[in-house]
């Protein structure tokens, strides 16, 4: 059933559900082929949900780049002196 | 490596280890502690404390191998002991405040998202200061969420582990995580348009 005060009703899905349940697996490009195009039709009727998806493709871009990250070079032989030791203290 | 082949090995050097052979441990060591110690870093987001944890996480692998079930994964097994061993350090920490999943859904008004945009999908990117900054943020409402999403979204979208191997290792199915995942990415989005719009008016006004 489609809302009656929903504006993008007579595009079909709703700008909740595209949110709610659609966005994910379209950004990421394993939606189905048949809720693709729903979701393509919306989108060329709603630029709210244009927007929002954007942002949300630039969200996930930021966090992304978070992983790049420093591991301490000596830390494989820092945990290796670590059990050692911890085992030498074993009664 | 594939995975299949990656849990091969696994197991093999596990059964060294538990008849006793400590260089099987070395390798365990070798192929583990920068895995580890990633995922006690986002729990904990101190390299000096994510160093601690990933030795704590090992001194337990080092006790407790006996109790780990050869039938099973052992990669899922021990990340959730490195898990816990972050999480038990961060409860000795000042406790940070976290927020719940419900206070930054996205909001609807008349059926349509109220969607304020993100800083930036183009010139802001090209910035890396900006850019930067846009990630540490995200990083600060990731680290506001409650564990389960933010072990999620740590894991998936962060570390790149694959969603069924993180399922595995929380011990949830396919369809859980993807609507966490979701769920915390949404929260940081919104998180993230509330910067924007706390820093936009000025430039909103003059285009």
């Amino acid at each position: 059933m489609k809302k009656p005060d929903d504006p993008c009703a007579p595009h079909g899905v709703s700008c909740e559900k595209v949110i709610l349940e659609f966005l994910a697996d379209y950004s990421e490009g394993t939606m189905s082929r048949v809720d693709r195009i729903e979701m393509e039709r919306h989108l060329s009727a709603c630029p709210p949900c244009g927007v929002y998806l954007e942002s949300y493709k630039v969200t996930g871009v930021a966090i992304r780049s978070l992983k790049p990250r420093e591991i301490p070079a000596d830390l494989a032989q820092a945990v290796l002196a670590f059990v050692r030791a911890r085992r030498g203290k074993k009664p | 490596m594939s995975a299949a082949a990656d849990a091969a090995a696994d197991l093999a050097l596990v059964r060294r280890f538990k008849a006793g052979d400590e260089a099987a441990f070395e390798e365990l060591v070798e192929r583990y502690h920068a895995r580890v110690y990633s995922l006690a870093y986002g729990v904990l987001r101190n390299p000096e404390d994510a160093e601690e944890a990933t030795q704590d996480a090992f001194w337990t692998l080092y006790r407790k191998i006996g109790t780990f079930d050869d039938t099973k994964k052992f990669f899922s097994w021990f990340y959730r002991v490195a898990l816990n061993q972050a999480y038990s350090r961060l409860r000795r920490r000042k406790p940070v405040p976290t927020v719940s999943i419900e206070d930054y859904l996205p909001r609807f008004r008349d059926g349509k998202p109220v969607a304020f945009e993100v800083p930036d999908a183009d010139a802001r990117v090209e910035d890396a200061a900006s850019a930067r900054e846009l990630a540490q943020r995200a990083s600060e409402f990731i680290a506001e969420l409650p564990r389960a999403y933010r072990d999620v979204i740590w894991m998936v979208d962060v570390e790149q582990m694959s969603p069924a191997d993180v399922a595995e290792t929380l011990g949830i199915s396919i369809p859980a995580l993807k609507s966490r995942l979701h769920r915390a990415r949404l929260h940081v989005r919104e998180r993230l348009s509330g910067i924007s719009r706390a820093t936009a008016p000025a430039k909103a006004a003059s285009s």
